[in-house]
């Protein structure tokens, strides 16, 4: 492997992203509206059952924290998600619908490169929206942090962004072997949103559901943010959720390597790469 | 222009339209997409109710509010109207933003045809789709968690809510690619504006204890009153003549002959604006 080359295309990629994002205005804007009406449909989803307040007092009860600390980190976890999942899992099928695709799997370049370019500048893309998506629902709905330990804080963040990336850039391979990609990236949202408890504590589902839930990064990312943000929890409370993470990221970028061979095999000699 | 050529422009764009649905759309894209998404909106109501009621799925909250028994088949019925928002809202817009990917939008706005047809063809093959998962997703609901109506539906009056409510849809469906037209980013801006229309229309939970400002906002929204229709109609098993009843259907009627004209108006100046800039193909 060749280190300067790849940095070169890693650059290149990353570059071309940042610039494509900031050339649309109307993008820009939108993803610092667009978290706010699914985080209050997140928290308003439980106005069925009665005022806020008293849902609050409710959950709080039960042990868990409160409802819009509770929802807000769930559903900052989901948009991280949903942003890697749409940047770098759709990136490669992209090229298909814009007709590039053949020239980029011709070219010698390392596509698992691509792919993790791809990954961080929607990570970058997505970081300063959160900073806005935080802030401006600490103002519309009051949370009450409590935090004990900055550093688990920013450990638990920068933990849930790799393994993200890592399901982002699994996706990406696996997405060029269909010709559906956007509606399995979309099909894919709302059953994530469910299991992994964005709009509820993740022990409120019934425990067989809950096996579902622990096999899917999302959901660890969220504990451990909820623990550290808003439980005061530390290091000692977190490592093991950090540890889940840490290996489902391995997993997911070995089968995403193995993936991206397989489809730059299979495409080529079918000779499919281009069809859409 | 003679009215022939309109009437061949739609059919055209209708069945292309339709032949890509059925090509894309298999039936596990219909799962995973048209009806996961709602249906897990609706699991995680279930849950909640499940958790705030302690398994009993009783909630008196909701009913003292809604004067309905069952949430979950509240929820059902709005989370089912959020096949009729991609499809009137945003498959004209989805339709513009393809063209424009695969280099064909130039080709398609300089032909003589009427571009008005053109887009309602496409919009019509999402639309018919809609309907279909509509219909499933109450199948799925009422399957899965019953549906527990206090009087026997009335079926006619849901349908005309429906169709009233799609056709005022369309003219929001207008507007919105008329600025695709401008601002690109079809599927982002459709993002911000679906979980708008699901949370002020009420879709989600019942918004009669809401703020004023919140209730106007809703007021202006297709579907708030064409859900509000359907639910008092298969759940309540309302009738035309009802009061709340006869306000929806006026307001559904008066926002298409405000909204439609509009639509149409701001569509065609966006295409004229794309084409003088020249930024009809750019993405």
């Amino acid at each position: 492997m060749n280190v300067i080359r790849e940095w070169r295309t890693f650059k290149a990629i990353f570059v071309r992203n940042i610039k494509l994002f900031t050339a649309y205005k109307a993008w820009v804007i939108a993803t610092v509206i667009w978290p706010i009406p699914l985080l209050a449909l997140n928290i308003l989803q439980w106005g069925l059952f009665g005022t806020l307040g008293e849902v609050s007092e409710t959950l709080e009860q039960s042990g868990f924290p409160p409802l819009a600390g509770t929802i807000i980190v769930g559903t900052i976890v989901y948009l991280l998600y949903n942003r890697l999942l749409w940047g770098t899992g759709v990136s490669i099928q992209s090229e298909r619908w814009m007709g590039t695709i053949e020239v980029l799997f011709v070219t010698p370049t390392n596509k698992m490169t691509v792919l993790l370019a791809s990954g961080v500048s929607s990570l970058v893309e997505a970081s300063w929206w959160i900073v806005c998506i935080f802030g401006m629902s600490w103002m519309l709905f009051g949370v009450q942090p409590s935090i004990t330990s900055w550093p688990t804080v920013f450990l638990c963040l920068v933990s849930t962004m790799v393994a993200l990336l890592a399901v982002g850039v699994f996706f990406g391979g696996f997405f060029v072997l269909t010709r559906a990609a956007d509606q399995l990236a979309s099909g894919l949202q709302a059953p994530i949103r469910f299991f992994s408890g964005v709009a509820f504590p993740v022990n409120v589902l019934p425990q067989t559901l809950q096996f579902v839930s622990f096999v899917i990064p999302v959901t660890y990312g969220i504990l451990t943010l909820r623990d550290s943000i808003l439980s005061g929890g530390d290091i000692n409370t977190i490592w093991l959720n950090i540890v889940a993470l840490y290996a489902m990221a391995a997993i997911f970028l070995v089968l995403a390597h193995f993936t991206i061979k397989a489809v730059e095999r299979r495409a080529k000699k079918n000779g499919t790469l281009y069809m859409f | 222009m003679e009215l022939r050529f309109i009437a061949r422009t739609f059919w055209a764009s209708f069945i292309s339209s339709l032949k890509m649905v059925l090509r894309y759309v298999t039936l596990r894209g219909l799962v995973a997409f048209n009806i996961s998404v709602p249906l897990f909106f609706v699991l995680t109501s279930w849950v909640i109710g499940q958790f705030m009621t302690g398994g009993t799925g009783v909630s008196g909250f909701f009913t003292e509010t809604t004067g309905m028994a069952d949430y979950l088949s509240f929820v059902t019925i709005g989370f089912a109207f959020n096949s009729f928002i991609f499809s009137a809202v945003f498959g004209g817009s989805h339709a513009i933003r393809g063209e424009q990917e695969h280099g064909t939008a130039e080709l398609v706005f300089v032909t003589p045809s009427n571009k008005l047809a053109w887009l309602l063809g496409k919009m019509m093959g999402d639309i018919i789709f809609s309907i279909i998962t509509f219909f499933i997703l109450l199948v799925f609901g009422a399957t899965l968690f019953g549906f527990h109506p206090k009087a026997p539906p009335n079926i006619p009056l849901a349908i005309v809510g429906i169709l009233l409510t799609m056709i005022a849809l369309t003219a929001f469906g207008f507007v919105f690619a008329g600025i695709c037209f401008t601002a690109k980013r079809e599927h982002e801006l459709s993002q911000v504006l679906w979980p708008m229309m699901v949370l002020f229309g009420g879709l989600a939970f019942p918004i009669t204890n809401f703020p004023l400002w919140w209730k106007i906002i809703a007021w202006m929204i297709p579907v708030t009153h064409g859900a509000e229709i359907t639910r008092n109609a298969l759940l309540l098993g309302s009738s035309f003549l009802d009061h709340d009843i006869l306000i929806g259907l006026g307001m559904l009627v008066l926002q298409t002959i405000i909204l439609l004209p509009i639509g149409t108006l701001l569509y065609t100046k966006m295409e004229k604006a794309a084409k003088k800039k020249g930024t009809l193909a750019t993405y």
